[in-house]
């Protein structure tokens, strides 16, 4: 008997171990840029582990990849907020811009966005993703992440404004 | 006009070359308004900075980090399904979790000093300091960390070591040539004469390069494993499928001598298990590349060649896994050091140093580079069991920059301990401390990082070297260097033999994401970022 759907799922396994390195690869890159630091491997590992426990889970197999994105985001800041809270009093370890001419009190600006502004723009300026792709990972729209993305950069202005007043005036 | 020139319009006018994109009046207003000058100064420089590379950066604890508004992370702590089904107060609930754990940090007080932690000492700089120019004074300064205090001879948290002339710090800045390879580094040979190399392109070439990154060969692989110093045992995609369904062991299948002709009764590998989907060839090659003989059988491997198919003791021995192969569907391996041994059942993970035990996993979950299952120690080459640890779930990850070489476990040298993964098992008993990930010094030290530096195990206890200041990661040689780096374009520090610490300058590189350092500690290999922001992949001489 032909059980539609089975063969798809059969695929969405093999698709796993097939493409098993590019996945490994994009997934440790947003670990990493979300704050995972040398936690992004197992991060990304458990992500694509679950993901194929789970595959029956996704309904549309083009779809996987934005899926796993999401799981991983999803762990990563499950992770995070228990690394927070053990480790509490240390340095905080965080995924930013770095221009050598600017301070890193500017760089710094970053980490005070607003949570979902500070993810959106990691996505889309870190990592280099679309907007609907950073949007598939934040379970929003692609609309919303066009309005963090204005609301952060506007943020980021306010704050800077102070360090822009003696080096940068029109 | 009446009122400041909005938010936007000043973003705007950033963006569009400059004030000339603003109206008349506009432009008037912002020639005699500071607040106005300020924001549009402060979006020239929020655009620089968006524009600029990332990396990870270490902030010091009182970077103030706004509180997080309440919602703002609902989407990513539920799932895609629970937006219908889980109420507003769990996710409020969750939220304020998180806010609280991101504020909490800002609230704590500075780390407390300890004996062996002179980092903390008094660490609450009020602004941070770049970690991404090193400086030219040739020492290393943490962000969010002093320069550490003097912890030379007769420390206890490290060997003796010593320094040539700043107490506490490395000795000098020691500029490297480095010459570029490409590809990504997999293993040094035993001897540290050799590389292996995953080149780019079609088919998987492997590379086989000298310490100075010269190619001495090339070969198709999908696992490779240093046998010894001057062979390499390597599985490639057999033309041939393994026999389906027959049973395989010592003396059953007929499958011909083992290699150099000296082999038992023949026990080639077949057998395809459920699922079975391929076959993998094993042979030997020299460092040239040059086959030296072919193992006799194909190797199952359903599912695809996976981490580990060939782990090798660097002593003259290895092991060839097969995944529904042997007649079994699930993992089971055989050993070869000259001649093939019997179908014995789990995947071995690591040889310990010695090359005379084997320590074999035996997974309820493999896939792609991670295993997790219960520990199993057999000598080799007897295959005995030594000693089970069923009650362990150990989890185990590649071990490398590229899968199909082996995982990340090492026995400490006297093969007291296991590392796996940032696990450290004691055979003894059994039990286990998460001690993160790192390697074993020559005197049976265990090196590992942490976020206030790099942490010497001695058994289970372990103990700050401040000298290696923040988060970074650890290579240890066997000889005895150690090797501590960051991938945020902080210099990389080196501990020789004899203690003595230096911060190297790699020329032409900005950063260091992966390295390996040759088990003679003489060379590295590294991944990272070179000082263009391209890629680079390049070994470089310590001496």
């Amino acid at each position: 008997m032909h059980v539609k759907g089975a063969n798809i799922l059969v695929g969405v396994r093999e698709r796993f171990d097939a493409d098993y390195s590019r996945f490994f690869s994009d997934l440790t890159r947003l670990c990493r840029a979300l704050g995972a630091g040398s936690s992004a491997e197992d991060l990304a590992q458990d992500s694509i582990l679950h993901a194929r426990e789970h595959h029956h889970q996704l309904r549309d197999e083009s779809k996987i990849e934005p899926w796993l994105r999401r799981i991983a985001a999803r762990r990563t800041f499950d992770y995070l907020r228990r690394q927070k809270r053990r480790d509490s009093e240390d340095a905080v370890v965080a995924f930013l811009p770095t221009d050598p001419s600017l301070s890193i009190d500017v760089s710094a600006a970053i980490t005070r966005l607003p949570e979902r502004e500070r993810v959106a723009v990691v996505l889309v300026y870190a990592l280099g993703y679309e907007q609907q792709e950073a949007a598939d990972v934040m379970n929003v729209t692609r609309g919303t992440v066009a309005t963090l993305l204005h609301r952060a950069r506007r943020h980021l202005a306010e704050r800077l404004a102070s360090y822009a007043q003696e080096r940068d005036r029109p | 006009m009446s009122g400041h020139v909005p938010s936007d319009r000043l973003g705007e006018a950033a963006q569009n070359g400059g004030v000339d994109f603003l109206r008349e009046a506009e432009r008037r207003h912002v020639a005699g308004c500071e607040h106005c000058q300020s924001l549009y100064g402060g979006y020239r420089l929020s655009d620089r900075l968006l524009a600029a590379p990332w990396h990870d950066v270490k902030l010091p604890p009182n970077s103030v980090v706004q509180p997080t508004r309440l919602a703002a992370l609902t989407d990513f702590v539920r799932g895609p399904h629970a937006r219908s089904v889980a109420p507003a107060v769990a996710a409020i609930g969750i939220v304020a979790l998180i806010g609280a754990a991101l504020v909490a940090p800002q609230l704590m007080p500075a780390p407390v000093a300890s004996n062996h932690s002179p980092i903390a000492s008094g660490a609450t700089p009020s602004s941070t300091t770049s970690t991404v120019s090193p400086s030219g004074s040739g020492r290393t300064t943490a962000p969010g960390s002093q320069e550490s205090e003097p912890s030379g001879p007769g420390s206890s948290t490290s060997p003796g070591p010593t320094f040539a002339t700043t107490p506490g710090g490395p000795a000098g800045k020691e500029t490297l040539a480095v010459t570029r390879i490409g590809g990504s580094p997999i293993g040094w040979s035993p001897d540290g004469a050799h590389i292996l190399v995953w080149g780019v392109g079609i088919g998987r070439p492997l590379q086989i390069r000298d310490a100075g990154g010269r190619l001495s060969g090339t070969v198709k692989a999908d696992a490779a494993t240093w046998v010894t110093s001057s062979t390499i045992a390597i599985a490639t995609r057999s033309a041939v499928s393994p026999p389906t369904g027959s049973p395989t062991g010592p003396g059953r299948h007929g499958g011909g001598n083992g290699p150099g002709g000296n082999g038992p009764g023949g026990n080639g590998p077949g057998g395809n298990g459920p699922g079975g989907s391929g076959g993998e060839t094993v042979s030997i090659i020299d460092t040239s590349g040059r086959s030296v003989v072919t193992l006799p059988g194909v190797y199952a491997t359903s599912g695809g060649v996976a981490n580990g198919m060939l782990v090798g003791s660097g002593s003259g021995a290895f092991t060839i896994a097969s995944q529904g192969g042997f007649g079994s569907a699930g993992w089971s391996f055989v050993l070869w050091n000259g001649s093939l041994s019997a179908v014995k059942g789990g995947l071995p993970i690591a040889f310990s140093q010695d090359g005379r035990s084997l320590a074999v996993l035996h997974p309820w979950n493999a896939f792609g580079g991670a295993v997790t299952g219960w520990l199993e120690i057999m000598a080799v080459p007897s295959m005995n069991s030594v000693a089970s640890f069923t009650h362990l779930s150990l989890r185990v990850g590649a071990g490398s920059l590229g899968s199909g070489y082996g995982f990340d476990a090492a026995f400490s040298p006297n093969g007291a301990y296991l590392l796996a993964s940032g696990t450290l098992v004691n055979l003894a008993n059994g039990s286990t401390t998460a001690t993160g990930k790192g390697g074993w010094l020559a005197d049976g030290t265990l090196a590992t990082s942490s976020n206030g530096g790099l942490l010497r195990w001695q058994g289970t206890h372990s103990s700050v070297d401040a000298r290696f200041p923040g988060l970074g990661t650890v290579e240890a040689s066997r000889h005895g260097e150690v090797m501590y780096f960051y991938g945020d374009g902080r210099p990389p520090l080196l501990q020789d033999t004899d203690g003595s610490l230096n911060a190297l300058s790699l020329s032409s590189v900005r950063s260091i994401g992966h390295l390996l350092i040759s088990p003679n500690g003489r060379t590295i290999a590294f991944d990272g970022r070179a000082a263009d922001g391209s890629s680079i992949t390049a070994v470089a001489a310590l001496s």
